[in-house]
């Protein structure tokens, strides 16, 4: 929460922080060299904390282009015999899974610490995998924290794994560990390292980390062998915390839920011992099979997948046949969503016939009856925001005709209406990469969406299939110099590294060009008329446009704005010339607009004075304050 | 202490995650030994929904304030704190400010913001006491209405029976959270709160 707390040496102090920051704390005690990310929610304060620690204390970090190329830079690192870490949210795991999955053929010579947050819930990602499962595909050992304080304690002990196993290892958050607030101690952090690698040029590196047949069979061979060391380190970690009761009933579970699994027993008041597992891959199986010997009903109690679940039904059938089993398997819990003290409460009381002590049914039937009048308040667009005003001015010059593929940003909240530009988006890059299969049967003309940060991320691979593949269609390459959805953090167009240091300025124009895109165009984002035009000649423009739609987010202009302290102008609508054609709320919808009566307003303190609403006004009723 | 959780909820910009910042803090002063606070903010700066949980006591071992125990909730708005009541214990307390922050998606469906008297009625049906705080005026009167946010923690440190936190602790986490320009207006608004419910 403050980085005045974490920058300090001093051990033993006491710091109030997320959990995100815990992890990034912990990197620095463990003495990192060199750490990089691809930012993304849940995961997004680890990286930004990194980055500004990175001020303070000797170590590399770095805002990569991608979660692979992220995941590439920690392996280079780790390979040479360096410390490294890679940051990123659980779908950057897809992204940079080549990377790890092959990784694990090699091995390392340092040590490597992947973190990856999973979002049970949600909350603000487009999927709810579980990585655990990926830990054991992948042969990546896995640990999962359940409160800030194990975050920085299991990223410690990740480092210390790694180097042991000479294997990356894997630290498995989910958001609600991410954005859990709590006290931890600092510890020591280390004096400053020598962290230059003699690369010894004499060295047969290829025999291990040179990727063919003849050196993935012995590296196959040794990663067995690095998770079979591992299972036996996890049968004695401290992270694997076993609370024995006098009672038949036992609970197995991992992660956050666990505390949901405490409070459960506490509500129904019902005695059982608890198994909480620390390293979710390899598991401890000697452990595990001892725990359920003695017990005649077990509560597998996890979120997403039922990981923990599966194996331990494996495991009883050879120790313990008779144990009865209670997951998500057999229907007491369910697969999906985020979990809390309410879902073990219903599960339990429903298998051990307990009488529920609190009223959910009752409660949640009355917040049904709410839904009339809690409206939903979905995310928008902010105000002078430029993605709106590119979105409605493509929508506008294509006059609704066209399948609007979007991308992930910001940018895509203007899918649902007013605005109505977007028909499509799946992942980061869909934009370019689905236009090119669309091209080929649909009857439509395709205009596409992508942000400045997306476009270096994977878009670019995307466009170049484009070009090569002869695909007609138009991109909108919506450059606000920022990776606003995920807190600002800068990428290669802004031209600022992590740490706030300088770095090369990428200019997207000239990539476009490289790439041999023959119509490009360069318009501002504010320019409504300019922009129309534009998409209008690039959708007549057989074979691959690009329109680089450029303006500073608005939340950057009038963060500037403040920092200058330059008054940004302002818009009012003259009530006499308004007709009520409400295209400014119908088709617009910049948050300050409302209506007031017949005719429209705008809520002065909300407004950023970009003026684009002015433009579109068909009778020119919104003017600037003098 | 068993347990005490407070709810916080508003919309992103209305300070919903500084008064979870410091409750947790106040509570530390305090000598309160289990703290845990949560919150989730990824699409929050956009417009939408935020919440903040804060959950005191030794029989606290999550991070979520699950359906029906809740002993406070501090909404920021009307419908924010409405749509948070099922959290609410059934003699937990929802103390609203009398604040209504419309969703410009509202106009697209042509549905107004409800009516202040439907919102209460609403939760006087779910919670036994429902305390209404006119945040933003006394904010106003106090010096700078943004900071309506604590005026709602100083409203509920001394109107909600039974809250755990003393108001010393409140004004020292203030002044060690806040940038020192902020600090008097912030402690002025805390006090005018706390008179306002006293």
């Amino acid at each position: 929460m403050s980085i005045e707390e974490l920058k300090s040496r001093l051990s033993g102090a006491e710091a109030y922080v997320l959990g995100n920051e815990a992890v990034a704390r912990g990197a620095v005690e463990a003495g990192v060299w060199v750490a990089s990310c691809y930012p993304g929610t849940p995961s997004s304060e680890i990286s930004d904390t990194l980055s500004e620690l990175s001020k303070y204390f000797d170590f590399e970090f770095e805002y990569s282009a991608n979660e692979k190329v992220a995941a590439e830079v920690a392996a280079g690192v780790a390979i040479a015999g360096g410390k490294s870490m890679v940051v990123f949210k659980g779908a950057g795991f897809f992204v940079a899974s080549d990377a790890l999955f092959h990784l694990v053929y090699s091995g390392i010579s340092g040590s490597m610490v992947i973190v990856a947050c999973d979002e049970p819930g949600l909350h603000s990602s487009a999927d709810e995998t579980d990585l655990r499962l990926m830990g054991r595909v992948g042969y990546l050992p896995t640990l999962v924290p359940s409160n800030p304080i194990e975050a920085k304690e299991m990223t410690i002990e990740a480092f210390s794994l790694s180097e042991k196993l000479k294997q990356p290892v894997m630290l498995r958050l989910t958001s609600r560990v991410c954005q859990q607030r709590g006290f931890i101690e600092l510890g020591s952090v280390p004096g400053n390292e020598n962290h230059t690698i003699d690369w010894d040029c004499d060295k047969p590196w290829w025999q291990q980390f040179v990727l063919v047949p003849a050196t993935c069979r012995p590296g196959r061979l040794r990663s067995i062998e690095a998770m079979a060391v591992a299972g036996e380190i996890c049968e004695t970690s401290t992270f694997t915390k076993i609370t024995k009761v006098d009672s038949d009933i036992g609970i197995l579970t991992c992660g956050v839920v666990h505390g949901y699994a405490l409070e459960a027993l506490n509500l129904l008041n019902v005695k059982a011992s608890v198994f909480k597992v620390g390293m979710s891959f390899p598991l401890p199986e000697k452990k595990l099979k001892e725990f359920i010997q003695g017990l005649d009903q077990l509560f597998v109690v996890e979120e997403v997948e039922p990981y923990l679940e599966l194996y331990v039904r494996a495991l009883a059938k050879d120790v313990n046949p008779n144990i009865q089993i209670f997951g998500k398997d057999n229907g007491y819990f369910p697969l999906p969503f985020e979990y809390d003290t309410s879902v073990v409460v219903k599960a339990m009381a429903k298998a051990l016939q307990l009488r529920v002590p609190i009223e959910y049914d009752k409660i949640e039937e009355r917040s049904k009856a709410l839904q009339e009048i809690v409206f939903p308040r979905p995310p928008v667009l902010c105000a002078g925001c430029p993605h709106r005003a590119s979105a409605y001015a493509a929508r506008r010059a294509t006059k609704g005709k066209a399948v609007y593929v979007q991308d992930v940003g910001c940018y895509a909240l203007a899918s649902p209406p007013p605005i109505n530009v977007g028909d499509i988006e799946l992942c980061m890059g869909t934009s370019v990469g689905v236009s090119c299969g669309l091209n080929y049967i649909v009857d439509k003309p395709i205009v596409s969406v992508i942000g400045d940060s997306t476009f270096f991320h994977s878009g670019m691979p995307g466009l170049v299939n484009a070009v090569y593949n002869e695909v007609n269609f138009t991109l909108l390459v919506l450059d606000n110099g920022a990776t606003g959805m995920t807190g600002f953090q800068p990428n290669p167009a802004t031209g600022i590294r992590g740490g706030d240091k300088p770095g090369k300025k990428v200019i997207i124009e000239d990539v476009v060009k490289g790439m041999g895109v023959e119509d490009l165009k360069i318009v501002d984002s504010y320019d409504i008329k300019a922009l129309r035009a534009a998409v209008k000649d690039s959708v007549a423009f057989e074979g691959v446009s690009v329109i680089v739609s450029r303006r500073k987010c608005a939340m950057l202009i009038i963060s500037d704005s403040k920092e200058k302290g330059v008054a940004l102008p302002v818009y009012r609508v003259d009530p006499d010339k308004c007709n009520g054609c409400w295209l400014c709320i119908t088709g617009f919808g910049c948050p300050p607009i409302e209506k007031v009566g017949e005719v429209a307003g705008i809520v002065a303190e909300n407004c950023m004075g970009c003026g684009v609403c002015a433009q579109l006004c068909p009778s020119k009723a919104i003017v600037e304050v003098k | 202490m068993d347990k005490f959780e407070i709810v916080v909820a508003g919309v992103g910009g209305q300070g919903v995650l500084l008064l979870g910042s410091l409750l947790d803090k106040a509570a530390r002063f305090d000598g309160i030994k289990t703290i845990v606070g949560s919150e989730i903010h990824g699409m929050a700066q956009r417009g939408g929904p935020l919440v903040s949980y804060t959950r005191l006591g030794e029989d606290v071992f999550g991070p979520i304030i699950s359906v029906g125990c809740a002993d406070v909730i501090i909404g920021l708005e009307y419908i924010e704190g409405l749509r948070n009541i099922e959290r609410l214990s059934k003699h937990g307390c929802m103390i609203v400010s009398d604040t209504k922050r419309p969703s410009s998606t509202m106009w697209l469906t042509d549905s107004p913001y409800p009516e202040k008297e439907f919102v209460l009625a609403a939760m006087k049906k779910a919670a036994d006491n429902v305390l209404v705080v006119n945040a933003d005026k006394i904010a106003g009167t106090a010096g700078n209405i943004r900071a309506s946010n604590v005026v709602m923690l100083g409203a509920a440190v001394a109107g909600v029976e039974g809250f755990p936190i003393s108001q010393e602790s409140f004004m020292d986490a203030i002044r060690m959270t806040l940038p020192e320009k902020l600090v008097d207006i912030n402690i002025k608004a805390f006090k005018a709160g706390v008179e306002a419910t006293s």
